[in-house]
């Protein structure tokens, strides 16, 4: 036992004093009473049942920490690496802006437990495999790329893209490497890989050895600098969220290239072009998630975007997904340090993928599939994105396949879509990032007959925007629009009559012409973007 | 030392429940020391967690053999530290586990949950059935469990309609301190189903109904349904002074025409809640929030009139749907933004809609007394919940910033509790919040009533001792 100083947790202590504690965590189901689909969200609490598990009992323990009631001992050590980090609590929590932020507070936990010496034993060999041998696998550092045989030679040691694959993918999950090399190809994308590819410093992050994880970082950036790639693209979630966010934070610098998942270069690589993908038809499939792709980073819709691409494969959703999804219960260091653990939050999100009678599940994240594959015992198929595109595609077709036929007839809701994109002004007043959803719906069955967002990318009187066909990325708010409502509102001449008459809709809404609001953001949080003028403007606050 | 208290219990208790759901972890332990409440509990010396009502009733067997204290505990979102031990080394029943739905009775117009069931869970099973229940849950329904809200009087959404949690209920299944369990309602008798709750016998429901856990587990509970509403209207209405707004809120509630009634008594609490809507209408003090959820469109919007002219006449005008849309779309969500103003303390409590006016009036002169009006690191909201007839909560809740500031809020937090108890004030739960302003007025006929229930029901006192002194 010995009293502990936590100088990086301590920058969490407003925090940790404003959680009011109200359990929401862990224990909340928000489908019915707010339209989100959240339930029960604390993967790991909902495997080892207690409240020390989720973010109310963690910050319970922190601040005893804190206040020196309670004292660092093997049972802290070990609770303190049972969070897989995955931020579904941050995203439940509606204390303050954003969530409060339990994963960070738990990494810098586990950095100053590292830093005072309080390390745990398993963890003492992965770090010792990264510095030896480049892998926390503790597999032959020369044999990283073996796997990918004559393939190799056919890839360019210099590209403006580069894939890395990281240390998974290279000893682990080597199907998901050598899906995307192929569909590269297929897709006649020229991209390198280096030849002298190390371990990202991932999980040393994860598990708070963070100068050693700036070590990896230097020697990456440094390599993929020197060869002067523009764009790297990963499959692992993990790789990327290091890359993206982490290492601008730990090496105090911008990196010099882009950072992209591989689902997010395909969904707009693919846009505009035939490319077919072909199942037999009648496969049902469902989509987990990944928290580093996710949460961490809102990457939601492109995955979704490139399944559908799929012809003969139907996408059906499981109970929580995007920003509620449940975490597959490998990241955060708790698959290499507990992996029963792992194993038994994995198979929570099995059954939850079963629930939805699909017969494969994917996600693209190597490390997903690995926990989910070993969870799911054969009941169900587990499959990367890219394993399903690269084994079902077709090839560029000359005519257009039925999936991809646009609706020739103009719809009330593309009318509104042209009319939004003229009127601009409507979106005066919000700050830049502002990302909402409409939703154009059958009046009678309230289904849904047209999807697109709004994205602000300058403000101003005439803010310049983007719209865009599909579902935002973590969106701000929702709003619902009739067909006939939708027809009224492109009437409109200018922003005041527009506000007016969608006031009016929202709040005497008749069974024909109608509009509903869903927030995904508190009302504080939403003034503060500036969606607070238009609001007043339309009598709607 | 504490595993010495436990240790010759504890073996049997993971014989009844499983190893894995026993813990004498010191960690897992401190963890179920607090609730959402800013007061803290002694530890507890064990944490259980069972599945079924007969895995408590053979747990309190043991803890009468061993003579260990019991405290029962759902989700842990009340404010009142109700579920808090008081006494060391006390066992914890973490109910949450017992989250089933045992039986949705159609015939009866009821559902029978395991205590343990969340509120917000509850709803949506039951929704996708196509039906709701009547009182929704407290506020903290997201987390909180149907049978945590029966042990404290929960108030909530719903209630101008439907009462508190206690008056949807039809029957009980508790497992008395001894562990003997109970039926209570036409449940007495095994071969009726659960549908009448004042049935045979005197109701013995309404013992077991906010006794803070004192008197038994509640381990199932019946409740009302009722088929999904076909009309659901909103309205927004402002009003100049919290006596208007009252008066508005009074003659809704008597012609019981709300499923629920929300008033935000002063401009303060307007401001925190909508910014922009204080901005907009500047000569608006207090702001009427008007659900009403009814069969079909027609009787909705039928009313609806009736609300608008009540507003009317009480100098009330029209000003949207916003507030009432966000307060019943995000039911269990409105309170939650409120943290970042500060950690919360609380002062609800019930008393007549007509009696709501004096109270703002005395928290405004406390708050001046104490520099807090215009102090920006203690704030409030001071609002009012249309419940049952004519009465309504208190809902003055203190938000503290700056923690170097809990000599202030602490001086006003008390003074607004007297000053509750004095005009009338009844708070629905007790808890660590209320016992000292409430056991120095308690008749000294209705304390010794309990005192002789409590010792024949629990000999031993084994379940949550110190509650309510004794």
């Amino acid at each position: 036992m010995a009293r502990v100083a936590f100088p990086n947790v301590k920058k969490f202590e407003e925090l940790l004093y404003l959680c009011g504690k109200c359990g929401d965590c862990s224990l909340a189901v928000k489908i019915a009473t707010s339209k989100s689909p959240l339930s029960h969200p604390c993967a790991v609490k909902n495997v080892l049942g207690y409240e020390a598990y989720d973010a109310r009992g963690r910050i319970i323990i922190i601040r005893n920490l804190l206040n020196g009631k309670l004292e660092v001992d093997d049972e802290i050590l070990d609770w303190a690496y049972t969070c897989t980090t995955c931020g579904t609590c941050r995203e439940t929590c509606l204390a303050v802006e954003g969530g409060i932020d339990t994963p960070s507070i738990m990494e810098a936990l586990r950095h100053d437990l590292v830093s005072q010496g309080f390390r745990i034993k398993k963890h003492l060999s992965i770090l010792e495999n990264i510095k030896k041998l480049d892998n926390p696998y503790g597999e032959p550092k020369e044999k990283r790329l073996s796997f990918l045989g004559e393939e190799l030679s056919g890839i360019p040691e210099k590209a403006e893209i580069a894939y890395f694959i990281g240390c998974t993918s290279s000893y682990r999950t080597k199907e998901i490497a050598l899906a995307a090399i192929k569909l590269l190809k297929q897709l006649g994308i020229k991209f390198t890989i280096l030849r002298d590819e190390t371990c990202c410093g991932s999980i040393l992050l994860r598990y708070g050895y963070v100068d050693e994880a700036r070590e990896q970082a230097e020697k990456l950036v440094k390599k993929f600098n020197e060869i002067g790639v523009k764009t790297v693209i990963f499959t692992c979630p993990g790789c990327y969220r290091t890359f993206k966010k982490d290492y601008p934070e730990i090496l105090g610098r911008v990196l010099g290239f882009e950072t992209l998942h591989l689902v997010e270069f395909l969904n707009t690589y693919l846009k505009d072009k035939n490319i077919a993908f072909k199942v037999k038809n009648g496969e049902v499939a469902t989509y987990h998630d990944p928290c580093h792709l996710g949460r961490h980073l809102n990457v939601y819709e492109a995955p979704r975007n490139i399944i559908r691409l799929v012809d003969g494969l139907s996408l059906v959703e499981m109970e929580t997904i995007k920003n509620f999804a449940h975490c597959c219960g490998a990241g955060g260091g708790v698959k290499s340090t507990f992996p029963d653990l792992a194993l038994k939050i994995a198979r929570d999100r099995i059954d939850e993928a079963l629930e939805t009678g699909a017969n494969m599940l994917l996600s693209a994240c190597p490390f997903c599939k690995l926990n989910l594959k070993q969870a799911a015992n054969g009941e169900l198929k587990v499959l990367d994105v890219v394993e399903l595109l690269a084994g079902t595609y077709v090839g560029e077709v000359k005519e257009i396949i039925p999936k991809a036929v646009e609706v020739v007839e103009v719809t009330p809701g593309m009318k509104l879509m042209d009319y939004l994109s003229e009127h601009v002004e409507i979106f005066k007043g919000l700050r830049v990032g502002c990302k909402f959803n409409y939703e154009i719906v059958d009046w009678e069955t309230e289904k849904p007959k047209l999807k697109f967002y709004v994205t602000v990318l300058e403000s101003g009187e005439r803010p310049k925007i983007k719209i865009s066909k599909g579902v935002a990325d973590n969106p701000d708010v929702t709003i619902i629009i009739s067909e006939p409502a939708a027809e009224r509102l492109v009437e409109c001449k200018e922003r005041s009559e527009y506000a007016e008459l969608f006031g009016n809709f929202f709040n005497e809404p008749t069974d024909e012409e109608y509009i509903d609001v869903i927030l995904h953001r508190s009302t504080k949080e939403l003034m503060r973007m500036g969606y607070g003028e238009f609001a007043r403007e339309a009598g709607l606050i | 030392m504490n595993e010495d208290v436990m240790k010759p219990i504890v073996e049997e208790i993971e014989s009844i429940v499983g190893t894995e759901n026993v813990s004498l972890s010191k960690i897992i332990r401190l963890s179920y020391s607090e609730d959402a409440s800013p007061f803290h509990a002694r530890i507890p010396g064990l944490i259980v967690r069972p599945a079924e009502t007969l895995e408590v009733s053979q747990i309190l067997r043991l803890a009468n053999e061993y003579l260990v204290p019991v405290v029962p505990a759902g989700g842990r979102s009340g404010i009142c530290g109700a579920c808090l031990p008081r006494v060391p080394s006390a066992i914890v029943l973490d109910l949450t586990r017992m989250d089933n739905i045992v039986e949705v009775d159609e015939d009866s117009q009821t559902v029978t949950v395991q205590a343990g069931l969340r509120w917000a869970e509850l709803i949506y099973k039951l929704g996708k059935l196509g039906y709701k229940v009547g009182f929704r849950g407290p506020f903290g329904g997201n987390a909180g469990t149907i049978g945590g809200s029966l042990s404290s009087n929960s108030v909530g959404c719903g209630s101008a309609k439907w009462g508190s949690t206690g008056d949807s209920v039809v029957s009980l299944e508790v497992v008395l301190p001894t562990g003997e369990i109970l039926r209570t309602g036409s449940g007495w008798n095994p071969l009726a189903k659960k549908f009448a709750r004042y049935a045979t016998f005197n109701d013995l429901t309404g013992l077991f109904i906010g006794d803070h856990g004192i008197l038994g587990v509640k381990t199932e509970v019946t409740i009302k349904i009722y088929p999904l509403p076909e009309g659901r209207v909103f309205g927004d209405f402002g009003f100049n002074s919290v006596e208007a707004a009252s008066k508005a809120m009074y003659e809704i509630q008597k012609r019981k025409l709300a499923e629920e009634l929300v008033l935000m008594a002063d401009r303060h609490t307007v401001s925190s809640y909508a910014p922009q809507l204080a901005e907009k209408y500047p000569e608006v003090e207090s702001v009427l929030a008007v659900i009403i959820e009814e069969a079909s469109e027609e009787i909705a919007e039928a009313k609806k009139k009736l609300v608008e002219k009540i507003v009317r006449k009480c100098g009330g005008f029209f000003i949207g749907t916003f507030f009432s849309r966000l307060h019943w779309g995000e039911m269990f969500n409105v309170v939650q933004p409120l943290f970042e103003e500060g950690y919360w303390y609380n002062t609800c409590h019930l008393r007549p809609i007509t009696m709501f006016p004096e109270l703002v009036r005395k928290a405004h002169e406390i708050f001046k007394k104490y520099g807090v009006e215009k102090d920006p690191e203690i704030t409030w909201v001071a609002s009012a919940l249309g419940i049952d007839r004519c009465h309504c909560t208190g809902w003055i809740t203190l938000f503290l910033k700056n923690p170097e500031k809990k000599h202030i809020l602490e001086k006003t937090w008390s003074d607004l509790r007297k000053v509750i108890i004095e005009t009338g004030g009844v708070p629905y739960w007790t808890g660590l919040l209320w016992e000292e302003y409430v056991l120095p007025r308690v008749h000294y006929g209705f304390f010794d009533l309990l005192k002789k229930i409590k010792r024949t029901l629990d000999p031993n006192n084994i379940l949550h001792p110190l509650v309510f002194g004794l």
